[in-house]
């Protein structure tokens, strides 16, 4: 956690607001994940909000929702999802 | 004034071309003397494909085999977008605070009546549980009593089987729904798909007070399978006249076998929470599937 919160104190101290983006993992492929990641990082982003697929997102909207089904329906297991997050 | 109109319709697809299932309309007066007039319309099904050619899409189908959970998944993100101007009401014993207890408290009339009505507590009480609203009403007055109480959760094609939707015989701990209790799910934790014969138990969650209840080892839940359901349907149909839900089937399934273990001086209390007239239909398709495996 204290990764974040040096993000946020630098980002204070230099007066900037903090861009965080979030994407679905496995959405649509694994492969696609990793190279979303490396562009948003070239973007500029400060921090990634990386979503676990659930089979029920109920407290998300449509597009995550669909995001979240699709990943599963491509088979992303939770030993997937830490191999994304060991990658990046 | 009740000037407010209120109109359901329910299809078998989303084009305009859809074949109609009802047209269901209430007027009515939202601040007092409630529905006024109320009007539903069930085409038949064969005069729209056959006549107009009105579509039937398989999606549309395979949602309304699994609309339970998906309406509730449904109704809950517009609740939690809307929140401002949404009342969430669920009709079972489960959601988040405090709406699991509103609906005990509302159902709790059941064992309340019991109670009255017995003038003693009966040595066994049977409900059957899918989110467990009239289980948890029957039970809930009987709780600080000697009674034993049993819940009936839907074994569907066998426990074994994994087409059930029994999680509090066979699943694990989990949230959903805004609750945590015991939920049907893989070891990632996603939400698997339920069978039941009958579509009021089919939801792979249960009411977490009958979480609470299991884990305090106060109430004990067994499941049934749809065979033992349909058998139990039959029996009471023909025994008694009274053609049970099969949602309640499950309860009275369970009171079958117990009571061959228990004297003839002891009691046994069943909720019959529906009737079974809506089940008609799949009794006969199930017997005659029965009959064509055999």
């Amino acid at each position: 956690m204290s990764r974040i919160r040096d993000k946020f104190n630098q980002l204070r101290s230099n007066n900037e607001a903090a861009l965080i983006s979030y994407i679905m993992a496995g959405y649509p492929s694994e492969k696609a994940t990793l190279s979303a990641v490396r562009g948003l990082i070239r973007g500029g982003v400060d921090i990634i909000e990386l979503g676990f697929p659930f089979s029920d997102p109920i407290a998300d909207g449509p597009t995550i929702q669909m995001a979240s089904t699709e990943s599963l329906n491509n088979g992303t297991k939770i030993d997937d999802f830490f191999a994304i997050v060991h990658s990046i | 004034m009740a000037n407010d109109v209120m109109i359901d319709m329910e299809t078998l697809s989303t084009q305009p071309n859809c074949v109609i299932l009802t047209i269901g309309a209430v007027r009515f007066d939202p601040k007092g003397s409630g529905v006024v007039e109320r009007l539903e319309i069930r085409p038949t099904i064969d005069e729209q494909t056959e006549e107009f050619d009105r579509h039937i899409d398989p999606e549309t189908l395979e949602w309304w085999g699994k609309q339970s959970e998906d309406a509730i998944n449904e109704a809950m993100r517009d609740w939690i977008t809307n929140v401002d101007s949404t009342y969430y009401l669920l009709g079972s014993a489960v959601g988040p605070h405090p709406y699991p207890l509103m609906v005990r408290d509302f159902q709790a009339v059941i064992g309340t009546e019991i109670k009255k009505q017995m003038k003693k507590i009966p040595n066994a009480v049977i409900a059957c549980v899918g989110g467990g609203s009239n289980a948890i009403g029957t039970f809930y007055p009987l709780i600080d009593t000697n009674a034993k109480i049993i819940g009936i959760e839907a074994g569907g094609k066998g426990i074994k089987t994994k087409l059930h939707s029994a999680p509090l015989t066979a699943g694990k701990k989990g949230v959903l729904h805004g609750m945590m209790t015991y939920l049907m799910q893989d070891k990632d934790g996603q939400i698997s798909e339920t069978h039941s014969i009958s579509a009021g138990l089919d939801y792979p969650g249960v009411g977490p007070e009958h979480a609470y209840l299991k884990d305090k080892n106060r109430v004990e839940y067994k499941a049934v399978t749809d065979d033992e359901v349909i058998n139990a349907f039959l029996i009471l149909t023909k025994t008694e006249g009274i053609i049970p839900a099969l949602e309640s089937a499950h309860a009275i399934a369970y009171a079958i076998k117990i009571s061959k273990k228990m004297k003839k001086t002891e009691s046994i209390v069943v909720t019959l929470s529906g009737r079974g007239d809506k089940d008609i239909d799949i009794v006969k398709e199930y017997l005659a599937n029965v009959k064509n495996t055999r």
